[in-house]
């Protein structure tokens, strides 16, 4: 039985129960990421600037919360418009840790605002952060599972006003809290009251920021120095990872696929549907909880109830649902791109949302699966294509900004209204252009990235389990064959079954 | 006792508000089983359009004719059922055979656009507004300390009308039992030579022209306007179409109900009790009537189709 | 000219081809049935010409004009009448709004009326209801209903599909009297039955379908007494 050429830790797998088992074969994902979230931290991040630093750690963040939504909108179907419902609740459960537990421990001084506790790389600050993260999680998804279980008897578009009223029902509660207390008064009171003053409409201003937990950095004051919580936020997103691809290749995430695909087919076979969409409704508000604990510690965020309003909830959804619902990968590029496009297109933010929404709305047309469906970034066959279409993309958006930009210069200012009218309509064209060059140009670049990333992940991944690939194939070939049944026999059914080509 | 009389009266005015709005929310899904996302946007431009119509006849510094109010509600009207149907017809019926998520993230997707095209600066622009006041803003009437505004009666008077004018299309006229038909099954009303498209066209085009109404109203009766991706919109649409949810989607009468009971209880939770939580006794309503009724006080539990 | 032509049609659904180079004709006047077991395709090729569904190949000309491709409301406003599978009911209109959608199309408040008074005099039962919701008739009630919406549209052409469907034997014997009277009135109609045995008794002409091919046409008494025929659809060893 014991064949001593296999690596140790897959001979203890076979021996182990399933879920020990899975620990283990993660063992090496953990390392790399481990190693990976550390060089961010103490090498990219240095090299780059503050600015840069922070978007870094905006992506982490950003890819966090969109990969624990795409558990359970893209595995489940469950459509959730109150993600940020479920960061918020994480957030603030952390801050109240991190700024009410610094207080107590006694490492803020009555005076003293937004400090730097951390007390060093690991120090007992950062453990407390860490610790602060967890329990939002956690908060976070006993918010889940009050969620989750209303689930289990709404679906589609009852589910998502459900959660849309929870997202809006925590916003008004926290709303509805005291200013936050200043350390001396916040040193006498109890937990249960520290809970009540979380900053209300105005935000939970004072949260500690975790900024230089870099051991080998140091300032000439002999201080650490490095940048915000970059460490700990691609620990996170390892983590996220390494549950979203085990989910997805796993008995329970082909379920949770089942469920999506065909709720009462699901059930027919034996699959548990309200356990599997309890599960991931509460493995996605965990994560979401942490990336909400993450973005509550950034330097130069508040947490306020009106950032994580409807419109960020959305803002995960349009991330998902443009990568394809499904793709752990396709989230993830989503989530960089989208998250990076603002920050490049500053000056030409006004048309960022406008095209983000047509975006959607044609991808729904076009391409309703999403840009990858369900397959990961390196299933896909036809790769080139996508690169293609980004580098044609870039070049009709260079052509269009210069074109665009050098009519703006012929047409010379001018009283008429007309033509002032007719400008503004070319600087946004131009502006278009620039922001689909610049879109397309980090395309590339992204897609590559991922590429590689994606060969390692492949090589890290257990072998003899089902790719997703395999599973979508399964999963469509079931649907066509439940299509014939409804087409031939039961006209009475929903007018889906159309897919035959009528109108 | 006036401050329960005085809420009863806002009530019903915010709940005739709502109930405009609703029926859009109803009528679509009624007939195309889902939710359209984007009619709360349609209410916003509804509002904006109805501005810049009032602004560009000049009635924003100077007073208004009679006719200033019926003119231009009936163009915002108007233009907001063409602006409706061009979305059904540009977004939506390419998707008529799609999975429902599809096209509830396709609504979603023209919420977004219609919100944030309208804050260009050569749309509607960032700026808050103030309404031209085409309906002069008096108290008609006050009772025992009670005041009753005009443009509660007009909005209250208005929402009855339209409301029977709706009752009677949708179950005295040919047109109306069309949109029944196509509700129920469209596959079978087709064979009945119905044109299921444009009956999905007009539908859209009245809960459009309804939407409009409501946001003309809405702009009257507080006076400015909110760029258009403002929160402010956003919850009114949300409520609006809670509203409907809560009476039961696709039922009009149900519509009306839902937005009265939500209008009461938000009147009466800030008057009563915090004026700071309104938001919230609206959105544990919702919660609770879906987990009690699932499809609304009047709707009719359907078996899910397979 | 026959009123219905079916030339070479073919339909798929996804990767399964569901009819294979079907052709036959109806003639005015005439009764025709499609026999054959479950899954033939004889739904399909009903829903085929009222355009529900889009065949992939083949023509289908109505009155002499081609029909192919053309959305059903179209094809409808021709003069065909679908009383399809499972009766179409709208369970939440009245009797009565059903019936008068039938006559959606037409414009003539006296014709209606009088092929309306026709089909209740044919479908007395329907008359007793007429203000009840249409949910809430039998499925016998149904049928007649479907039927006798149909009829109001006063069509050049009716498409019967399974009207025996999930119904008592006694209702299906009124059901098949009444779809006789009816073709003796002079209206056109292509049936589609698995009740081969009441389908052959009322029709001129049959056709029998085995998946998606058809094996044999001819009139319906010499189907009636063929012996293969018999074995197999009549129940007769």
């Amino acid at each position: 039985m014991s064949d001593p050429t296999r690596p140790l830790a897959a001979r203890i797998a076979g021996l182990t129960p399933s879920v020990f088992g899975a620990v283990l074969r993660s063992v090496w994902p953990i390392v790399v990421g481990f190693i990976v979230a550390l060089l961010l931290q103490a090498a990219l991040a240095p090299m780059l600037g503050p600015f840069y630093a922070k978007l870094l750690l905006d992506i982490g963040i950003a890819i966090v919360l969109a990969v624990s939504l795409n558990i359970v909108n893209g595995f489940a179907g469950q459509f959730s418009l109150g993600h940020a419902g479920f960061m918020m609740v994480g957030g603030y459960a952390a801050a109240l840790i991190t700024y009410y537990g610094s207080i107590k421990l006694g490492w803020i001084e009555p005076g003293a605002y937004g400090v730097e506790v951390h007390g060093g790389f690991m120090g007992p600050g950062d453990l407390l952060f860490l610790f602060a993260c967890v329990f939002g999680g956690v908060v976070a998804a006993l918010a889940g599972l009050v969620v989750g279980l209303p689930s289990l008897r709404l679906r589609g578009d009852y589910l998502a006003i459900v959660t849309l009223g929870f997202g809006e029902i925590v916003r008004v509660l926290v709303q509805q809290s005291s200013d936050v207390l200043d350390p001396k008064a916040a040193a006498e009171v109890g937990w249960l009251t520290a809970s009540k003053h979380l900053g209300g409409p105005l935000g939970f201003t004072g949260t500690p920021t975790y900024v230089s937990p870099t051991p080998w950095l140091e300032d000439a004051a002999g201080n650490q120095t490095g940048h915000a919580g970059i460490f700990f936020t691609f620990i996170f997103v390892t983590l996220v990872l390494i549950v979203a691809f085990r989910l997805k290749i796993s008995t329970h995430g082909r379920a949770l696929l089942a469920v999506r695909e065909n709720e009462v087919a699901a059930e027919a076979v034996g699959v548990n549907t309200s356990r599997a969409k309890v599960v991931a409704f509460v493995t996605a508000a965990f994560f979401a909880g942490i990336g909400g604990a993450l973005f509550a510690h950034e330097v130069g965020t508040t947490l306020n109830p009106k950032e994580l309003g409807f419109q960020k909830s959305i803002d995960l959804v349009i991330m998902v649902v443009i990568a394809g619902m499904g793709s752990i990968s396709g989230v993830v590029y989503a989530a960089t791109m989208l998250t990076i496009l603002p920050e490049l297109l500053r000056d030409s933010a006004e048309y960022r949302m406008p095209i983000y929404a047509l975006a959607l709305i044609v991808v729904m047309i076009v391409r309703p699966q999403g840009l990858f469906g369900i397959q990961e970034i390196w299933e896909l066959r036809p790769r080139l294509r996508f690169l293609k279409g980004a580098v044609i993309g870039a070049a009709i958006g260079a052509a269009s900004w210069l074109l665009f930009g050098w009519v703006l210069k012929v047409i010379h200012d001018d009283a008429s209204k007309f033509l002032l009218a007719l400008r503004s309509f070319i600087s946004a064209l131009s502006a278009i252009g620039k922001l689909v060059l610049l879109g397309g140009l980090v395309a590339v670049a992204i897609f590559a990235v991922m590429m590689v990333a994606g060969a390692v992940f492949e090589k890290l991944r257990p072998k003899k389990l089902p790719t997703a690939t395999a599973i979508a194939r399964e999963a469509s070939s079931e649907r066509a064959g439940a299509d014939l049944a409804n087409a031939e026999d039961s006209p009475k059914a929903e007018a889906s079954d159309d897919k035959d080509g009528g109108r | 006792m006036s401050k329960l009389l005085q809420t009863l009266v806002n009530s019903i005015a915010l709940g005739s508000l709502y109930a405009l709005t609703a029926l859009g929310y109803t009528l679509v899904y009624g007939v195309l089983r889902f939710i359209n996302f984007a009619h709360s946007d349609v209410f916003t431009v509804g509002a904006w359009v109805s501005f810049s119509i009032a602004t560009a006849f000049g009635w924003a510094s100077t007073g208004s004719p009679w006719f200033a109010m019926p003119l231009v509600l009936l163009l915002a009207m108007a233009l907001c059922a063409a602006l409706g149907i061009m979305i059904e017809r540009l977004a939506y019926r390419p998707l008529r055979k799609a999975p429902r998520l599809n096209v509830l993230i396709t609504a979603i997707g023209v919420s977004l656009f219609l919100q944030n095209v309208g804050q260009l600066q050569w749309v509607f622009g960032t700026q808050p507004q103030s309404m031209p006041p085409v309906l002069e803003d008096s108290s008609v009437a006050e009772l025992s300390g009670v005041h009753i505004r005009m443009v509660d009666l007009v909005v209250v008077s208005l929402t009855i009308v339209l409301l029977g004018l709706l009752e009677f299309l949708i179950y005295r006229t040919k047109l109306g039992r069309a949109m029944r038909a196509v509700s129920f099954d469209e596959k079978t009303a087709s064979l009945m030579g119905i044109n299921a498209n444009r009956i999905v066209s007009i539908t859209f085009g009245i809960g459009s022209a309804l939407a409009a109404a409501g946001g003309m109203f809405f702009a009257l009766k507080y006076g400015s306007i909110k760029q258009s991706a403002d929160a402010t919109w956003v919850l009114l649409g949300l409520k609006a179409f809670v509203a409907a949810v809560v009476g039961g989607i696709g039922n009009v009468r149900g519509a009306v109900v839902g937005a009265l009971l939500i209008a009461f209880v938000e009147m009466f939770g800030a008057a009563y009790f915090s004026p700071h939580m309104r938001d919230f006794y609206v959105f544990v309503i919702l919660i609770v009537v879906l987990l009690v009724r699932p499809s609304g006080l009047f709707g009719s539990s359907t078996v899910e189709k397979v | 000219m026959a009123l219905l032509e079916v030339n070479g049609l073919h339909v798929h659904y996804g990767g399964i081809h569901a009819l294979k180079n079907l052709s036959f004709s109806v003639e005015q006047g005439q009764v025709v049935t499609l026999i054959g077991a479950n899954g033939a395709g004889k739904t399909t090729t009903l829903r085929a010409i009222s355009g529900l569904i889009r065949p992939s190949a083949g023509t289908v000309r109505f009155a002499g004009k081609p029909i192919t491709g053309l959305p059903a409301h179209e094809i409808v406003a021709l003069g065909l009448a679908h009383a399809p599978e499972g009766r179409g009911i709208f369970a939440n209109l009245t009797v009565d709004e059903n019936l008068e959608m039938g006559a959606y199309l037409r414009n003539d408040p006296e014709g209606i009326a009088k092929d309306r008074r026709r089909a209740l005099e044919l479908f007395p039962r329907i008359e007793e209801r007429l203000h009840q919701n249409a949910g809430t008739l039998s499925g016998g009630e149904q049928q007649m209903l479907a039927i006798a919406r149909a009829l109001v549209a006063k069509p050049k052409l009716l498409l019967l599909d399974e009207p025996s469907l999930g119904l008592a034997p006694q209702i299906v014997q009124l059901i098949f009297k009444i779809v006789k009277t009816i073709a003796a009135e002079g209206t056109t109609i292509l049936l589609v039955e698995q009740n081969a045995h009441q389908a052959l008794n009322v029709a001129h002409i049959g056709h029998v379908l085995e998946v998606g091919t058809l094996v044999t046409s001819a009139p319906a008494a010499e189907l009636a007494r063929d012996d293969k025929i018999r074995k197999a659809y009549l129940g007769v060893h």
